[in-house]
């Protein structure tokens, strides 16, 4: 077998997009890297999991907060597991139970099985018949999921698909594009408008408003040609700036909170920043749909994270999950890594999660859930976004944004779903979160309404699909007169009939790591510290900060991926195939091969 | 037989047992001793007559990620079908056969499981035969208790039966029964090469 090298010009930890950028950039300039992960899977706290998976994590979670509390340490330098506590979980009660199981003889299945039983004994109080049976129909497609801890969307235009597109990755992931982005008002969520259509059609926007907003998005897209117009506001709030067009306050608080990428909307946002952000979303309408925005599917994080890193093993990286990491020493102007074997770098690239001295790490915590129901938040509506203002949903003090992906996105079975929940942590954020579950969910099984629903539909009683379109006909029959958006407005107004169930919901908080300041970081310049993506919706500014790093470690590379290797070879190859014929090359190759070995 | 005209075939097998040298034989009619360490290979393309029908196969190298288990479930999504490749001189990567379909079955979770498209190749026949630690008979047994697979006894450096492993999965897929999506969706997005990056805004 090929020997192995022991010494690397880049080792990397942790396989986040981030890391997993930079690992292809530099394998793609002829850097050799060494790339670790102390999880089994890719993608750090961008990763993405099945539904045991899921259990799994939870589980493990709640043992590494109890260990915390017992402050025991152990000697792997992974610490993956610390940015999440204070885990919540609740299932669905009154499942049906089936009356006779069907026998399961696949290992992979009762492994599943076993590991949902042994998930109710962990974190229930009891083992409950119905809630058992919910688990285990879940797990039954299990590898239909892809459960994200920080899901993300791109921008049609932007750097990350530019970068996409320059490494040529577009092999290697599928988009599908967001459908709707709805904002929530008056107690109900409405949808905002993405294209200059929308605008012109929304019965919501009056006449005057509509010239008004447009008169602001048009100026948006060219505000850099403008400076001087917004000179004075540069630096005062976005949110003041706004008003000197005067807009109606549902308009501005779409712009403040909706359509943009930032955590936490742009209530605080500078003009300066709030201007760059507006225009980022408007400049990636119309390309793919009527959104700005494109879905990774099966997950996104960790698929975006495995194409980069396949891109960095093509040309030679080494790759190395599931590692125990036992030491990590500088010494002698070189990285020490003592893992499954040992090795040795010249520079060290590393996620917060292996970083021993956590000192300089400051830290930002936000409140998220993640829930899998039956039906969408909004009928037939799939891959979308939700956000919930300030003072909105019972006084809550910070922006809620939901994030919502289905089968489309490849991350569900059908006729499941999943919604994200992501609000910034303060003293109430986990009863935010709990109130806005409570209002948009059901956390209980309604046996009466199912009987309803089998007693109208008949023989067809299992297939909720076939429910919601035949609400659907029924609804186009009533209006008949009405036409296309005035339907769809009604569609909106209409309360919703039953609310999705929320099979199983868990609350927690995560951690968002950062280094203190940029003086320890430059501490070594052979040492290089990625801080943790923020969960914003969008990959820019991770994408952007990845490549940065790159230009300062290589501030001779112009093209991180030119293809000068490759057509090297090319014209190599022309060369000698213009020599002999083929078929003699391969004799005089295999010969030469031979003596060597002789 | 589906109407599929592009196949995706994953090679799986230990390292050091000759996939990548597998796929350059079959595509390029290449073999070299030497590794290069520079470049290693994504997928190579490579089309094919089975019956009459003009076939694409796309050839997904494992790139070494292999090496210590650490090939991804995007790795194996999509796969029409799956080559296992052993060393007939080497003993350990005979027996790793059984993970490696393993994990595939777990990764790529085909629809069919047990009708799914494998073939077991046992490489290197062209080393002396004092070498060779697994007999014929028994690396056929092993395929035939898994299902009847096809078992190919090859050499990608003398290119004996290489060509036939190849055509024989390629026909194997195109029996398969293609899974036909039931939902009507949004075309998925697709980002190809031909499609420039955009341009950074202009004036500024
Ligand atoms: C609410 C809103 C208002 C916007 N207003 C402007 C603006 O005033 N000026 C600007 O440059 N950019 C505006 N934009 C941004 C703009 O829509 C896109 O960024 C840009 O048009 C995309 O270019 P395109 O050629 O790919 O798509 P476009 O050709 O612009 O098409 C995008 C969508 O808008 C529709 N559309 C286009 N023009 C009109 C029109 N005149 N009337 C009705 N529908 C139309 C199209 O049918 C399509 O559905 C606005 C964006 C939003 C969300
Ligand atoms: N003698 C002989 N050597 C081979 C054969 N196939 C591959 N090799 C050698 O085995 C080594 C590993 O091959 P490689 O294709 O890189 O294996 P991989 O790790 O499975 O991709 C290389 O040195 C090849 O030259 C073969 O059929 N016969
Ligand atoms: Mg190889």
């Amino acid at each position: 077998m090929e020997e192995l090298k022991t010494h690397y010009d880049y080792i990397i930890l942790g396989t986040g997009i981030q890391e997993s950028i930079l690992a292809s950039a530099l394998a793609r300039n002829n850097k050799t890297v060494l790339h670790i992960d102390g999880n089994q899977f890719y993608g750090g706290n961008e990763c993405s999991f099945n539904f045991s998976e899921f259990l799994e994590w939870i589980m493990n979670v709640q043992k590494n907060d109890n260990k915390a509390k017992q402050s025991t340490t152990t000697n792997d330098i992974n610490k993956f597991y610390d940015s999440y506590h204070d885990i919540d979980i609740k299932i669905l009660s009154g499942y049906d139970i089936p009356d006779n199981e069907p026998e399961i003889t696949n290992r992979f299945a009762l492994q599943n099985n076993k590991i949902a039983e042994e998930f109710l004994k962990q974190t229930q109080t009891s083992v409950e018949k119905d809630k058992l049976a919910l688990l285990k129909d879940l797990i039954k497609d299990n590898r239909q999921f892809y459960i994200s801890l920080l899901p993300k969307m791109a921008y049609s235009r932007g750097p990350f698909i530019d970068l996409l597109i320059k490494a040529d990755l577009g092999n290697y992931l599928e988009f599908r594009s967001m459908e709707k982005t709805y904002i929530y008002n008056n107690d109900v969520f409405e949808n905002v408008p993405c294209t200059k259509e929308d605008v012109f059609n929304s019965k919501q926007i009056k006449v005057i408003e509509k010239r008004k907003l447009m008169k602001f998005l048009t100026f948006v897209m060219n505000y850099r040609l403008e400076k001087e117009s917004y000179e004075e506001y540069k630096d005062k709030p976005y949110s003041e700036y706004i008003k000197t067009y005067k807009l109606n306050p549902e308009l501005q608080q779409v712009i403040l909170q909706a359509i943009n990428d930032s955590e936490e909307g742009l209530e605080d946002a500078t003009t300066e920043e709030g201007l760059a952000s507006t225009y980022r979303y408007l400049k990636s309408l119309g390309k793919w749909g009527n959104s700005p925005l494109i879905c990774p599917l099966y997950g996104g994080g960790s698929e975006i994270s495995q194409a980069f890193c396949r891109s960095c093993a093509v040309y030679g990286g080494v790759y190395m999950l599931d590692q125990k990491i036992n030491s990590l020493e500088f010494k002698n102007n070189q990285y020490h890594l003592d893992c499954e074997l040992k090795f040795t770098g010249d520079h060290l690239i590393s996620s917060i999660d292996y970083l021993q001295d956590q000192s300089n790490i400051e830290i930002t915590d936000y409140h998220k859930a993640i829930i899998i129901t039956d039906k969408p938040l909004k009928k037939n509506i799939d891959i979308s976004i939700y956000i919930i203002p300030p003072n909105t949903i019972n006084n809550n003090k910070n922006r809620i944004m939901l994030i919502q992906q289905g089968y489309q996105a490849n991350c569900c079975p059908k006729s499941k779903y999943i919604i994200y929940i992501c609000t910034k942590a303060t003293d109430t954020s986990k009863e935010e979160i709990k109130n806005v579950i409570q209002q948009l969910f059901e956390d209980k099984n309604d046996i009466s309404e199912k009987n309803k629903l089998d007693e109208m539909e008949g023989e067809n009683n299992e297939n909720i699909k076939k429910d919601e379109e035949a609400n659907d006909n029924n609804n186009k029959n009533d209006d008949d007169d009405d036409d296309d958006d005035e339907e769809e407005e009604e569609e909106e107004e209409e309360e919703e009939a039953s609310k999705p169930k929320a099979y199983i919901s868990v609350i927690f908080k995560q951690s968002i790591r950062k280094q203190k300041s940029l003086e320890t970081k430059l501490d070594k310049t052979t040492l290089t510290i990625i801080d943790d993506m923020l969960p914003g919706i969008s990959m820019e500014t991770p994408v952007e900060n990845a490549l940065s790093i790159f230009r300062q470690l290589h501030p001779e590379i112009e093209e991180i991926y030119s293809k000068p290797q490759e057509e090297e070879e090319e014209k190599e190859e022309k060369q000698e195939e213009g020599q002999k014929e083929q078929e003699e090359q391969i004799t005089n190759e295999n010969e030469a091969v031979e003596e060597q070995t002789q | 037989m589906s109407g599929k005209n592009l196949l995706k075939a994953i090679i799986l097998g230990d390292s050091g047992v000759g996939k990548t040298s597998l796929m350059n034989q079959y595509v390029n009619k290449k073999f070299s001793n030497q590794y290069k360490a520079t470049i290693g290979a994504d997928f190579l393309t490579k089309e094919v007559m089975v019956d009459d029908k003009l076939i694409t196969i796309q050839i997904w190298d494992t790139a070494g990620q292999e090496r210590f288990q650490s090939l991804g479930v995007a790795f194996y999504r999509g796969a029409d079908c799956c080559m296992l490749v052993y060393d007939v001189n080497n003993m350990k990567s005979f027996e790793t056969l059984d993970n490696w379909r393993d994990e595939f079955l777990v990764q790529a979770s085909p629809k069919h499981p047990e009708s799914f498209p494998f073939i077991v190749l046992g490489n290197k026949i062209d080393l002396e035969e004092s070498k060779r630690q697994i007999s014929q008979k028994r690396a056929m047994a092993w395929c035939q208790s898994k299902g009847n697979i096809p078992y190919f006894e090859t050499s990608a450096k003398e290119a004996i039966n290489v060509e036939q492993a190849f055509q024989q999965i390629a026909r194997n897929a195109l029996m398969q029964e293609a899974d036909v999506p039931e939902f009507n969706f949004p075309p998925s997005v697709s980002l190809d090469a031909e499609q420039k990056p955009d341009q950074g805004d202009c004036n500024c």
